[in-house]
């Protein structure tokens, strides 16, 4: 290398350094805005969920876009593996939202439509106790259905 | 001559451009993200059942503790314009506001050669990229008034830079005054004014300053004496103190009625805060994830970047004095005077609680100066002795800087698609939180329309937590 391409190199390189993570941030963003206008939009690509998995995942505003879409709240349906547990499930949205233990999810079901007879109390409330999802326990304990009997011995839970 | 007047508008389109792609992708995120309810609906409902924007100008001169007509004057122009398209006006509203905020960011910049050029870039990663940005995207209620101001300061600044005259005069006049009633950091445009002529800028001359004090004390006279609106006083918010936030009730039995101490610590904090990223509207963060074992590589990136900026900042300083300079003289100078005026202002303004959002103004305004110190060595850096240590250590620290400053701008898309999904899970609450709150009584009538807004927002697809990967989360910023 001749000293002066060493001596331009020199003068340019922190130059280079400063411009190029700016540079290539707003080149990047002129070709996400490119790809809209093919479709490809990949800041807001969704993933479909089944109503199970919004409940999973704490999704409030997906379960609720469910079964106003016409999904069945009390039906069960497929969480994919990793989401709640390693292997994947087919549970109930209320099973999902005891799993997750998260009663704002448990409340939205139950005001959209989830069943709450004494027979999935019983079955709801027995999971609850056996993952020690205490903050499930304590709601489901304010909703119990009149002479809904607590009995966990022949109860089969998701987990 | 005509190749080098060429050279500088095409070096200024390009530097626009710049600025309106990155603008556009932060409008993308938000036209994606449903109306929020928070602080946003019970303001929207109330301007669609408004009879016009002077009415809610009128209506609003008498308010305890705020003085902002302006404000809901704006928030129901934009009703009445959206023909019933709420959520769409108000979202294209607030990008539309984005775009002219790194426009006239660019534009004060003053782009003329390719060396000016070459620092956009970092200057918007920059301006972007500081966490009093994030304040005046990531929420709207149902227009973000931080936005507005920053806007109109950096009009204002922008205005100051021309070459002056009545007619920039009467603009100046027109941007402080809508600032102003708009919310109380509209005063800031007061400042940048005066500041710019303290700085010497071209547009600004005594009696543009003469003006604007006329008009501050128009604003003092009308707020205080004739509406008598009061200051906002530490019952109405909580704010950070060193770990943790304090309630009002909390602030009380920490200081009792000795408040000064309080607002000593947020005057300073709010300053540290656009300087190094810490504290947080008022809370140590950093100090508290050391003690709870919660390090991210997000503390460090951020402190880092503002160790560097500011850096840059404080050895230009010291480069000016060395050289002799006692006023400003050239374009960099200026903008770190007015940038310290408006840092100081803007702080003294949050005394009674400190949030990230009140300090977007000056945040704006950090850019500017650092963007021109790094103008400045970089036409140094040439003339310089050089040996490859010495151009490899620079490189190292130029590049480590401008990289930690372009993922904290890469952030804010992370932080906007975090809002809208918890914006959109706010939807499913809002029977119950409105039952208990009692607003169901003040808007029944508005029922119907609330619940199509419900109906829109659960609608809009929102990107679950789940699908991001896990190292966004410790690298970007978060909402504290």
């Amino acid at each position: 290398m001749t000293s002066t391409t060493e001596g331009a190199l020199t003068a340019r390189a922190p130059l280079a350094a400063l411009v190029l993570p700016g540079a290539a941030l707003i080149l990047a963003t002129a070709v996400m805005l490119a790809g809209l206008l093919f479709g490809v939009d990949p800041l807001w690509r969704v993933e479909p969920l089944t109503l199970a998995e919004a409940a999973a995942l704490r999704d409030n505003g997906e379960v609720v876009r469910l079964i106003e879409a016409g999904e069945d709240p009390n039906a069960p349906g497929t969480v994919r593996a990793e989401f709640l547990r390693n292997d994947a499930l087919t549970i109930t949205p209320l099973e999902a939202a005891v799993g997750s233990d998260r009663v704002d999810i448990m409340e939205v079901l139950l005001e959209h439509g989830a069943r709450l007879d004494p027979a999935t109390w019983n079955q709801l409330m027995c999971f609850a106790t056996a993952i020690e999802a205490d903050e499930s326990r304590a709601l489901l304990e304010q909703r119990r259905p009149e002479g809904a009997p607590l009995a966990c011995d022949h109860v089969q839970t998701p987990w | 001559m005509s190749s080098s007047v060429l050279t500088t508008s095409s070096a200024r389109l390009l530097a626009l451009a710049a600025a309106v792609v990155l603008a556009a992708g932060i409008g993308h995120d938000l036209l994606h993200m449903p109306l929020q309810i928070g602080d946003s609906l019970a303001p929207l409902l109330d301007a669609v059942r408004g009879s016009s924007p002077w009415s809610e100008f009128r209506g609003h001169l008498a308010q305890s503790g705020y003085f902002r007509p302006m404000r809901f004057a704006i928030i129901k122009a934009v009703s009445d314009l959206s023909n019933g398209h709420y959520m769409l006006a108000y979202r294209l509203f607030h990008a539309l506001l984005v775009v002219a905020f790194l426009v006239l960011f660019v534009r004060a910049l003053e782009v003329r050669d390719r060396l000016t050029l070459a620092v956009v870039p970092l200057a918007l990663t920059v301006f972007v990229g500081i966490h009093t940005f994030l304040g005046t995207v990531k929420e709207i209620y149902p227009t973000n008034h931080f936005l507005q101001i920053a806007v109109l300061a950096l009009l204002a600044l922008n205005l100051a830079q021309s070459r002056g005259g009545l007619l920039i005069d009467l603009l100046l006049f027109v941007t402080f005054i809508v600032a102003a009633l708009t919310l109380e950091s509209g005063l800031l445009v007061g400042v940048v004014v005066v500041a710019a002529w303290i700085a010497g800028m071209p547009g600004v001359s005594r009696r543009t300053v003469i003006g604007v004090a006329a008009l501050i004390g128009a604003y003092a006279v009308l707020r205080f004496g004739i509406y008598g609106t009061g200051l906002p006083t530490v019952e109405e918010r909580s704010t950070g103190f060193l770990l943790e936030p304090l309630s009002p009730p909390q602030i009380r039995e920490r200081f009792g009625d000795n408040l000064l101490p309080l607002y000593l610590y947020n005057i300073a904090s709010s300053i540290s805060s656009v300087l190094f990223s810490e504290p947080r509207s008022g809370v140590w963060v950093f100090v508290r994830a050391i003690r709870g074992d919660q390090l991210a590589p997000r503390h460090f990136i951020q402190i880092g970047a503002s160790l560097c900026a500011t850096g840059l900042l404080a050895a230009y300083v010291v480069a000016r004095i060395r050289d002799g300079v006692r006023r400003p003289l050239t374009l960099a100078d200026r903008h770190l005077m007015i940038f310290a005026l408006v840092l100081a202002a803007n702080a003294a303004m949050s005394y009674v609680y400190t949030k990230d959002e009140i300090m977007s103004t000056a945040g704006a305004f950090y850019a500017l100066p650092v963007a021109g110190a790094a103008v400045y060595f970089l036409r140094l850096w040439p003339a310089r002795v050089r040996t490859w240590q010495a151009t490899a250590a620079v490189c190292v620290l130029c590049l480590a800087g401008s990289t930690v400053w372009a993922i904290r701008a890469a952030g804010v898309h992370h932080v906007l698609r975090s809002q809208a999904f918890v914006q959109r899970n706010d939807w499913t609450r809002l029977d119950r939180e409105w039952s208990r709150d009692g607003n169901w009584e003040r808007y029944r009538a508005q029922e119907p329309l609330v619940r199509a807004l419900q109906r829109e927002a659960i609608a809009t697809p929102v990107v679950n937590p789940r699908f991001e990967p896990r190292w966004m989360e410790r690298v970007f910023d978060i909402y504290y």
